[in-house]
């Protein structure tokens, strides 16, 4: 072994290196329990992904929930925060969700990242550069999608009121479903500007430059303006911290305009067919938690996402076995594991070896003999 | 390399021809007949055919970069991919149909045979009608000539099935055709390859 840390998994170095970018930069590990309050979820049942929940009575009789998600908890035990301050926390936790595919409970490893309080251009800046790190951690090839949720619904404004009919528009635009958008357009007479700035905003850009001047040209009310304004504050930062290839602006990046209200962030890798890492902007959740007008933005990584990337094949532990049966002399293998620890050796010791092994020592004590091989 | 999930049968051969003429053409695939994969290493393309059902799984999943899959099939599993054109082939209609003599009385439960049990739910939840369904797999046409529905929800292309069963159809709920998805990763890495083939395909469909 010689006291290096080979024998940790992919996944288990990766959250290492993440705790240790998240501290780096001023984050403190939040760190919660299992279960809370059910009542504290069925409150804020908007604010989570997914209605399913897996609850049970504790001894108490009180109705409990394994959490579905951190950052109601983290948001509700914030501590009081000064004016003008705020609290960067990072996590680890399981989360317990319904998963689409198997219609069951999926048990979900997340790393996050939330900062509460006043969140300005700079500090949006870094929590997406974070962001960019994280995913650069698991894989050189990465890409985050920023969007920004005012300029989109901004753009709704200009389109209906009608909540169903925004929803509709709102699903199209994330599939970049122009043929569709456009025969909704017609069906329910939408304004044909606002139609044609949302087919425009699908199609992909030559640039992160040439994107953001193109929804710049095409912001249609102050709302949108006033987004476009505070993305290129925050774009040009990151430029300035050299991200910028790593970055996509695409406004067709969509998310739910019940929670969040500013940036938004979706996180690629290489070889992961979906996204791993989604965040952004969510102040509402702030005011509705009694937290006054404090800001608050984060993202999570899913690790769920990640199990086929960063698993690894099994790769043997010890470098070398100790084969003993009923007739081997207790303290010669005693001896030979003491040496071998001395040493810094990593041993396992067996009355047989097992199987698809290679590469390795093996010590066979047969009574006070001890027969040495390699495999 | 981009990989193209193709539906197995009259529109997958359809959309592989469209495929060739805009410049992705490949050998393998009108040669053999046992083979899987089929790849063209010059157009830097694979396809493989699948059930037409399962196109959108495999794009969703990652296996294929870009498939053809049907709006039917894409507003039953509602995948989390992107559409990015509408072929305008391989048109049919959603609709409800059942005996031309049906007579719908709200109040009773209203039995619904279909393939298509979201579609059909989300129909009849946007109308408030109070509805029971049996969820078929094939031969659907049946079910209200057996009574074992009252009506069905299915896809119909020219009704003929329908007529010859003294069945029709009832209400058109919307119009289908076959759409070029995109797996949503994929597209993040391989823009520039999935809008290339979206633009020629789109050249093609109007020069046919």
């Amino acid at each position: 072994m010689n006291n290096n840390y080979d024998f940790l998994y992919n996944d288990e170095i990766v959250v290492l290196k993440l705790r240790s970018l998240y501290e780096s930069c001023g984050f403190k590990k939040f760190r919660m329990g299992k279960f809370e309050s059910y009542d504290f979820y069925a409150k804020n049942r908007d604010f989570l992904l997914g209605n399913r929940i897996i609850t049970f009575s504790d001894l108490n009789g009180k109705l409990m929930a394994l959490k579905p998600d951190v950052t109601l908890s983290i948001v509700k035990n914030a501590d009081e925060i000064k004016s003008g301050g705020r609290e960067k926390l990072y996590y680890t936790e399981n989360v317990y969700r319904e998963s689409k595919d198997i219609r069951e409970f999926k048990e979900i490893f997340q790393v996050g990242l939330e900062v509460i309080g006043e969140i300005d251009t700079f500090e949006t800046a870094e929590i997406i550069s974070l962001a960019v790190k994280s995913l650069l951690l698991l894989d050189e090839n990465a890409i985050l999608d920023i969007s920004h949720m005012g300029y989109i619904e901004g753009l709704l404004d200009c389109f209906t009121n009608d909540e169903d009919l925004r929803g509709e528009i709102l699903d199209l635009i994330s599939k970049k479903n122009s043929h569709d958008l456009l025969r909704l357009g017609e069906k329910h007479s939408l304004p044909k500007k606002a139609v044609s700035v949302a087919v425009e905003m699908m199609s992909a850009k030559m640039s992160n430059d040439d994107a953001i001047n193109a929804v710049e040209e095409m912001a249609l009310n102050a709302k949108m303006q006033d987004a476009v304004t505070e993305l290129k504050s925050i774009y040009s930062i990151l430029t300035k911290m050299h991200l910028e290839k790593y970055i996509r602006v695409d406004l067709s990046v969509t998310g739910d305009p019940g929670y969040y209200n500013g940036i938004l962030m979706h996180g690629y890798v290489h070889g992961v067919s979906r996204d791993v890492l989604s965040g952004g902007r969510y102040d509402m959740l702030m005011s509705k938690m009694g937290k006054g007008n404090a800001h608050a933005m984060g993202f999570a990584i899913y690790f769920d996402a990640l199990d086929r990337k960063l698993h690894v094949k099994e790769k043997n532990n010890a470098e070398c076995y100790i084969i003993y049966d009923n007739n081997s002399d207790i303290d010669v293998i005693t001896e030979l594991t003491e040496k071998l620890r001395e040493k810094g050796v990593a041993y396992s010791v067996l009355n047989c070896l097992p199987d698809n092994i290679s590469g390795v020592r093996v010590y066979t004590v047969s009574g006070k003999e001890i027969k040495e091989s390699e495999i | 390399m981009i990989n193209v999930a193709l539906p197995k049968g009259r529109l997958g051969n359809k959309v592989f021809d469209i495929f060739a003429k805009a410049g992705y053409d490949c050998q393998e695939m009108r040669e053999s007949s046992r083979q899987l994969i089929f790849t063209s290493e010059k157009n830097n393309i694979s396809y493989f055919l699948v059930k037409p059902s399962d196109v959108s799984i495999y794009v969703e999943h990652g296996a294929a970069d870009i498939g053809i899959a049907g709006k039917d099939i894409l507003l039953e599993y509602e995948p989390d991919v992107y559409e990015l054109l509408d072929l305008n082939i391989g048109k049919c209609k959603m609709c409800v149909a059942g005996k031309t003599d049906f007579k719908d009385n709200p109040d009773v439960t209203l039995r619904v045979a279909t393939k298509f049990v979201n579609i059909a739910n989300t129909y009849y939840k946007n109308l408030n009608r109070e509805i029971e369904i049996i969820k078929l797999n094939g031969s659907i046409e049946l079910a209200p000539i057996l009574n074992l529905s009252d009506v069905i929800v299915d896809i119909v292309e020219t009704g003929t099935t329908l007529k010859e069963n003294n069945l029709g159809v009832l209400t058109e709920i919307l119009p289908i055709s076959a759409r070029l998805i995109a797996n949503k990763a994929s597209y993040k890495f391989k823009t520039d390859e999935i809008n290339t083939i979206v633009e020629r395909f789109r050249e093609e469909l109007q020069n046919d």
